[in-house]
């Protein structure tokens, strides 16, 4: 049973609430609650523990100040007639929204639990602390702590341990994000290898307190269910004197039409929600994941007529953070592409929001449609008919009464039919927004999409994702994109896409492979095909592939010549990244031994430049360069012997990939080999054999090794297995030897290489950096 | 002229940016109907939509104007998408709405991308000068820094408001004359080249 305190380091409310409290207050419309004294006898009555203060005491003296204005207010207030119905109705029908966490609702004694019952009192009192000069404000939510202990949520329930909850008003956690979404742990404990039973894909985790970290994670139907019962409530508290005053842009928002600031900022909130899942993906593959999750959410919220959110996760999709990740939005599937932008025609301002308007009214209840639209309205009419004391003027009256009308309706919809799910809510409501830090949030999450992907000097990177891993470097290094990579099905190992009719884009016409006069035959061919560069600049850490860019095809272009203009090109070298850090293998240690020119295999005079331009005449690319003489061989693996070289036929099982389960697993066939501080698989030629000459001669994925740990795995079902797991990418496979030793013998190569780290050598001075 | 076949006056579209409460949807109804407010229509498609003579071409002009819109913060990058020219309004009497235009122009350079964007940096409510608070010179010095023109305004007086809007008018109008003079311009080149080749035979 996982004890809260290991939850609580992840989520004490300490940490992922936002603490600071301000004033409460009062609303005008929440008449049936008991009067202003309550809320803090609430506090009292037993429902729940006394929140907790930061010691903020000048809120004080503003709180008695402007909760003597606002009874005031109040108390004039109960004099007018206020449309009570739906408040009724609401009362009862709203089952236990465990946590509503925006300001617009003081007392939620009215929403206590009858329903679920599993704790007394939901509470959520909500602060709120204006700032007299500004139009901002701040609101902070408070969640009570006996609460979080006493709930139990059964269902949907995944806990990560690796990445932590958004925290501190994400300032921190945007340029923090670790982990990637796919990657599920129990916190506290080991990934217990080789058992997938225990993943904890979807099945209740009944021992652990449900915690949900992360959107991917809960099903979109439910996303879009929970957040329209979250929505609606506040939506519902609108009062028509708010709407009227026009004043939700004005100082007092606040004291005047709070319910309409409070709906305003779950939009905010949601729209914030969006993004911060968004960025978390480090590649973007993964985020397109999260983007066709949030597709679908919205397509969800779309059928539910909640335009309110939907418009707001489509604001998110279209923000200058999202909108500009070129990778990610080409990773999309048509089908989603088309959807969203179906799903955004709907809210195209083009004459005067036309098409909002038409499918409003096109819509029947239940509907939360999107209020701003209406507060436009309103402030136009307003300053049109001005109400200048005395009788309010009769066109004002009217079309100002035409949207309370229209807005009333609304807020007769009925989500009953919706069962709320606690957990889900308040894994929705626990996100931290703060308002009035909206710039920094803003401008945070711009940073962290630059950095995911950067901005290219020049025009339009290649649109689909299929063909290459474009890395928005097929301006500047074509051989790369030469090397038609599929985008990183396989995060952390690149697989060479060497078929299935990619496009292959010749870059530089002397990229092309040099001649194969030279081989040997324990090195692979065409090992990096059609581009010189060995390297594959493995970088699945965030986008520092573009900071590191290899210049191979000028490399092997015109390696023996220094360009003036391009200065970077000294040493060709090899470059195996992997997040900030990356090997060079500097080539130049292959000049000691008389460097050769490729095809003719005259000494070269450059002692910098081993790989020679020749004209390229085959495919068999690198190999010609590489392996030109059996001492390179062993200059190209400097860390191993490559007489000694691990190598061997094994079979391998995914077990899991980025934390999900693959649909089908088999065990394949493969000559793996521990090539530098990679492994190196070789396809089968046919179905049976396991020698090397069983298999092929050029390897179909290459694997960096760091970050990677292997371990045996006791299994009698399976003998002379071990794994090979991948923590933070949430991906484990399992191999199978033919006897005991050799899977010793994997084990310990496999983590040896993946813990040993060359010493990296000096970065040759004309090597461009881009830090 | 150009290879496009007439489709009508040409449309320019502008986007009133600014925080709430300065103003800007003042200007944007006078401008638009003037003493003719009476004729206002929320709902209607061309409410923000108008013929104007600008230097004696009749061009359109619509207005996106999102007052009472300013706190839903997510929608400005999509509406600054679609906009040719922007007009950046501040009240002179709110020293915090002047700072917001920092901000403003911030997110518009980043949506858009391009410094020489249309833009004008307009300083509102100028009829109210005992209660100024933005110091003249520093409008002025800021318009500079972004290159952009600086001017006063009062949607109460009138003064400068049909200024503004044709002004940023022109420099759309002349932005899409460049824009389309670059596409051209190519074409012409071409056209040239072949001529060329021509008279070599």
């Amino acid at each position: 049973m996982m004890r809260y305190s290991e939850i609580s380091r992840e989520l004490s409310t300490d940490s992922l609430r936002y603490v600071e409290l301000g004033e409460e207050y009062i609303y005008k419309n929440l008449r049936e609650d008991s009067p202003r004294s309550d809320t803090h006898s609430n506090a009292s009555s037993g429902c729940m523990a006394p929140p907790t203060y930061t010691a903020n005491h000048h809120h004080q003296h503003l709180k008695q100040q402007e909760q003597q204005q606002y009874q005031q207010q109040q108390l004039n207030s109960q004099q007018e007639q206020q449309p009570q119905h739906h408040h009724a109705d609401y009362t009862n029908s709203m089952s236990n929204c465990g946590q509503q966490h925006s300001a617009g609702l003081r007392n939620s004694k009215r929403y206590s639990c009858g329903r679920n019952g599993s704790h007394d009192g939901a509470a959520t009192i909500s602060y709120m602390r204006p700032r007299k000069d500004s139009t901002r404000s701040t609101q902070s939510c408070q969640f009570d702590a006996e609460q979080l202990t006493q709930a139990i949520a059964s269902k949907t329930m995944h806990v990560k341990s690796s990445r932590r909850k958004n925290s501190i008003g994400c300032l921190n956690s945007l340029s923090s994000s670790p982990g990637s979404p796919g990657c599920y742990y129990c916190v506290g404990t080991a990934p217990p290898p080789g058992k997938s039973q225990s993943l904890p894909a979807r099945s209740s985790m009944n021992n652990l307190d449900a915690v949900i970290l992360n959107a991917l994670r809960v099903p979109a139907d439910e996303l879009a269910n929970q957040i329209t019962l979250l929505d609606f409530p506040i939506f519902a508290a609108i009062q028509p004197d708010e709407l009227t005053s026009c004043a939700w842009t004005k100082k007092d928002k606040h004291v005047v039409t709070p319910n309409i600031v409070a709906f305003t900022k779950r939009f905010n909130h949601t729209s914030f929600w969006t993004v911060q899942e968004i960025l978390s993906g480090e590649q973007p593959k993964q985020r397109a994941e999260i983007l066709t999750h949030f597709i679908k959410v919205s397509k969800k919220l779309h059928e539910l007529n909640n335009l309110h959110s939907l418009f707001a996760i489509i604001s998110a999709m279209q923000s200058a953070s999202i909108f500009r990740l070129k990778k990610t939005w080409a990773c999309l599937s048509k089908k989603d592409r088309q959807a969203f932008e179906r799903l955004s025609d709907i809210f195209s301002d083009q004459n005067n929001w036309e098409n909002l308007r038409a499918y409003l009214e096109s819509l029947r209840l239940p509907c939360i449609p999107y209020l701003g639209l209406f507060l436009t309205d309103l402030i136009y009419i307003d300053l049109a008919h001005p109400h200048k004391g005395g009788l309010e003027p009769e066109q004002r009256r009217n079309k100002m009464n035409n949207i309370l009308r229209v807005i009333a309706n609304y807020q007769q919809s009925d989500y009953t039919h919706i069962m709320p799910i606690e957990a889900t809510q308040k894994y929705l409501t626990s996100i931290r927004y703060i308002e009035e830090l909206q710039n920094i949030f803003e401008e945070d999450q711009y940073k962290k999409s630059l950095k995911l992907e950067p901005a290219s000097p020049s025009g339009p990177s290649s649109s689909s994702c299929s063909s290459k891993e474009s890395f928005n470097i097929d301006a500047i290094t074509p051989a790369l994109a030469c090397l038609n990579l599929s985008p990183a099905k396989t995060i952390g190992s690149m697989r060479i896409a060497n078929s299935s009719g990619t496009k292959f884009i010749p870059g530089h016409r002397k990229c092309r492979s040099l001649g194969t006069k030279f081989r040997s035959t324990s090195l692979p061919r065409n090992f990096y095909h059609k581009c010189q560069c060995s390297i594959l600049m493995i970088a699945p850490g965030i986008g520092t592939i573009s900071n590191k860019r290899c210049r191979c095809s000028r490399i092997f272009g015109k390696i023996t010549h220094s360009h003036n203009d391009s200065a970077n090109y000294g040493n060709p070298t090899l470059m195996l990244g992997y997040g900030d850090e990356h090997y060079l293998h500097d080539y130049s240690v292959l000049s000691h031994q008389q460097a050769r020119h490729l095809l003719d295999d005259s000494v070269l005079e450059q002692s910098s430049n081993m790989l020679s331009s020749g004209d390229a005449t085959s495919n068999d690319s690198v190999e010609g360069a590489l392996c030109h003489n059996s001492d390179l061989e062993l200059i190209y693996a400097p860390t191993l012997d490559p007489e000694n070289c691990v190598q061997g036929c094994v079979r391998r099982k995914t077990v899991q990939k980025e934390g999900r389960k693959p649909a089908v697993a088999s065990w394949q066939r493969y000559w793996l080999q521990i090539w530098a501080n990679s492994l190196v698989y070789f396809p089968p030629k046919s179905f049976k054999g396991s020698e090397r000459s069983d298999f092929k001669r050029e390897p179909c994925k290459v694997c960096p090794l760091e970050g990677w740990f292997a371990q045996v795995v006791d299994n009698t079902k399976h003998k002379n297995s071990f794994e090979l797991y991948h923590r933070t990418l949430g991906t484990i496979y399992k191999f199978r030897t033919d006897s005991a030793q050799a899977t010793q013998l994997w084990t310990a190569s496999i983590c040896k290489v993946a813990m040993q780290r060359s010493a990296p050598k000096p970065l040759p001075i004309n090597l461009m950096s881009f830090e | 002229m150009s290879k496009k076949p007439t489709v009508g006056p040409a449309l320019h579209k502008v986007i009133m940016v600014g925080s709430g409460g300065v103003g800007k949807s003042a200007l944007t109804l006078q401008f638009m109907y003037d003493e003719f407010v009476e004729d206002y229509e929320p709902t209607k498609a061309d409410s923000y939509r108008k013929k104007v003579v600008l230097d004696g071409e009749e061009v359109q002009i619509d207005i996106l104007d999102t007052a009472g819109q300013e706190d839903y913060a997510a929608i400005r990058d999509n509406y600054f998408r679609s906009g040719e020219g922007f007009l950046c309004v501040f009240s002179i009497t709110d020293d915090e709405s002047f700072q917001a235009t920092q901000e403003f122009r911030e997110q518009i350079l980043r949506v858009k991308n391009d410094e020489s964007i249309p833009f004008l940096l307009v300083g509102n409510k100028c009829d109210l000068s005992d209660k100024r608070k933005v110091p003249l010179n520093e409008c002025q010095t800021r318009a500079q820094q972004w290159q952009v023109p600086y001017v006063e305004t009062s949607a109460k007086t009138r003064e400068n408001v049909d200024k503004v809007f044709f002004d940023l008018m022109r420099e759309i109008r002349s932005r899409k004359t460049e824009d389309s003079k670059a596409t051209s311009g190519r074409a012409k080149d071409r056209c040239k080249k072949r001529r060329l080749k021509c008279t070599l035979l």
